[in-house]
């Protein structure tokens, strides 16, 4: 549905590098990136704001790099919703000539506010607001620039399960921009994270949460054990007493990750591979689960679920024994 | 009260109480019956109704012109922009009567006689006087506007093009609209000063009775020739006319600063 091949765009402060991306009909595809790393103006220009340096936008089978950005068929929800604050929620959906669909305004629960304006609108509101107004213009991709950033947590989650419903219900193939990876991981089909301009890694939610491809990639997802070690067959050496197995091979300098929910903590050693000795350090309550640092030579950075920690009854000094499954060591 | 507040607030009352006595004087001066004179004075008519002719004709004009340069001024950049507005502001910062002598100069001219083949004449005529409030008030009122067209971000433009907008609708339906106080509250000012228009005025179109007679040139007429009386009721009409003019602008700005 959506193909972009070598899309290089130079704005000084601001650039694409080499984007290349395929979505397919149907998807649910989100750029994941933090503030700055390019992923709003990504979608800026697929809509059609900024013409490219170089490359192709393709949507539909249509190159559409160079067209109008109405005539690129797509449906853009921006950050801040863009509401034309002089117009009622009806003409904001109907500028331009677009038809008040009752299939959409039924499906987004708008039909009460249609004579209202903007600033009468809740931030949930705005938001329907401005979906519909992407949506009754039958759009072939819709593209959705961090639309519950400004959202309370207990509305995000509502918003999340609507736009799960809104992609089903309409079978659209949908482009969602976010730095949140929560967010990411509940509605994509795929993942692309994005750093200075550049996709880093392209994969299923599994694929980027399990095994990142790069250091910005762990770190952006959360993976706190990160380590820099060399490769010797299938162990990594990352210090002296301190070396991880691995289930493949390496024989270079490398970067190790483990995550934090993979690292086991248990009262002893039970002669297992990447078996460690330790002292904890530091336990966090994080609510539904414990984090504690455990002291090996290097801190590494454990998660337990509440109810296995109260089990445990682990407290900060105590001696612990922590495994790593060679299969959750992640080089990279 | 702070110590730095209560010498601040001393200047203040003294400035206050410069302008009110000044104005005050003149009200003093004034009879009901000088006033009723005045009122029904052929030559006061003529300096009323030519100075709301010629300063809405000027008005409309500087809008024709003010708006599409204003837009542009807010939206394209290019080299030397900084010093085409500065010449935008020329008319700010001279004295009016300065302004005014430089296009006496220029109209006086083989300029002004290539004009005045075509039948336009601005020296000592009725266009002098539009000619001398146009160029006075459009810096005012681009100004304004340029303010007021910078404040609507460019993403609403933006969102208008993908609603299928073309630029056109964009600027019409979204960007000026968004604007429409800014431009208002810049439109009175200029509407006013046009109204008070004297020094360019002057020495374009000259002093003629009944002729380039608008209300400042009423009043310098009148004093000129010593009939005070008819001097005060024209300035008391004008003050009036001038504090009904402050409050609706300030309302105006009061209310766009507020949206």
């Amino acid at each position: 549905m959506l193909i972009i091949e070598d899309l290089n765009l130079d704005l000084g402060n601001f650039s694409l590098k080499s984007i290349d991306v395929h979505i397919k009909k149907g998807e649910y595809f989100t750029i994941l990136g933090p503030t700055g790393s390019g992923k709003t103006l990504l979608l800026e220009t697929i809509s059609g704001r900024f013409r490219i340096d170089k490359g192709k936008i393709i949507i539909g089978g249509e190159r559409v790099d160079h067209l109008h950005p109405a005539k690129r068929g797509i449906g853009y929800v921006p950050q801040d919703y863009l509401l034309f604050p002089h117009m009622t929620v009806r003409e904001n959906i109907t500028i331009g000539g677009a038809c008040l669909k009752d299939e959409v305004i039924k499906l987004l629960k708008i039909e009460r506010i249609l004579d209202r304006y903007p600033e009468n609108l809740s931030g949930g509101e705005k938001q329907r607001v401005s979906l519909a107004r992407a949506l009754v213009r039958n759009p072939k991709i819709l593209l959705l620039d961090e639309p519950t950033t400004a959202l309370d947590p207990q509305i995000k989650r509502k918003i999340w399960l609507e736009l799960k419903k809104i992609k089903k219900d309409l079978s659209l193939t949908i482009v969602h921009v976010t730095h949140d990876f929560e967010e990411a991981l509940f509605l994509s089909d795929r993942i692309g994270v994005i750093n200075k301009g550049r996709f880093e890694q392209i994969g299923t939610p599994t694929e980027i949460f399990r095994r990142p491809k790069s250091r910005f990639v762990a770190e952006f997802v959360e993976i706190e054990n990160i380590f820099k070690g060399s490769g010797e067959g299938h162990y990594i050496i990352i210090k002296p007493g301190f070396k991880l197995k691995t289930k493949e091979e390496f024989h270079d300098d490398v970067f190790v990750a483990v995550r934090p929910e993979d690292v086991i903590i248990k009262m002893r050693k039970e002669g297992r591979e990447n078996e460690f000795e330790g002292e904890i350090v530091e336990i966090a309550n994080r609510g539904a689960f414990y984090q504690i640092e455990v002291y090996i030579g290097v801190s590494l950075v454990s998660l337990m679920p509440r109810r296995d920690f109260e089990r445990m009854n682990f407290k900060v000094g105590d001696m612990v024994a922590i495994e790593i499954n060679p299969e959750e060591v992640h080089v990279f | 009260m702070k110590k730095i507040n209560v010498i601040s607030s001393i200047f203040l009352i003294i400035f206050i109480l410069i302008i009110v006595s000044g104005v005050a004087s003149l009200f003093s001066k004034t009879g009901l019956q000088g006033l009723k004179e005045t009122l029904v004075s052929r030559e006061f008519l003529f300096a009323v109704k030519f100075s709301i002719i010629t300063s809405l004709i000027s008005l409309l004009l500087s809008l024709i012109f003010s708006i599409p340069m204003a837009y542009f001024l807010s939206r394209v950049n290019f080299p030397l922009k900084q010093f085409v507005e500065g010449v935008i502001d020329i008319p700010i910062f001279l004295p009016p009567l300065i302004t005014g002598l430089s296009f006496l100069i220029l109209f006086g001219g083989g300029f002004g006689e290539f004009l005045g083949r075509f039948g336009i004449t601005f020296l000592f005529s009725p266009l002098g006087v539009i000619f001398a409030q146009f160029i006075i008030i459009t810096p005012y009122i681009e100004r304004s506007a340029e303010i007021a067209f910078f404040k609507v971000s460019k993403r609403y433009e933006f969102m208008g093009k993908i609603m299928g907008l073309s630029d056109f609708d964009v600027f019409r339906k979204i960007v000026f609209p968004l604007s429409k106080k800014g431009i208002l509250t810049g439109a009175i000012i200029g509407w006013s000063r046009a109204i008070g228009e004297f020094g360019a005025t002057l020495m374009i179109a000259g002093a003629t009775r009944m002729k380039t007679e608008t209300l400042p040139i009423y009043v310098y007429l009148s004093v000129s020739s010593g009939n005070i009386k008819f001097a005060i009721g024209a300035g008391v009409l004008m003050v009036i006319v001038a504090i009904l003019i402050l409050f609706i602008v300030r309302g105006v700005i009061k209310e766009n600063a507020y949206h």
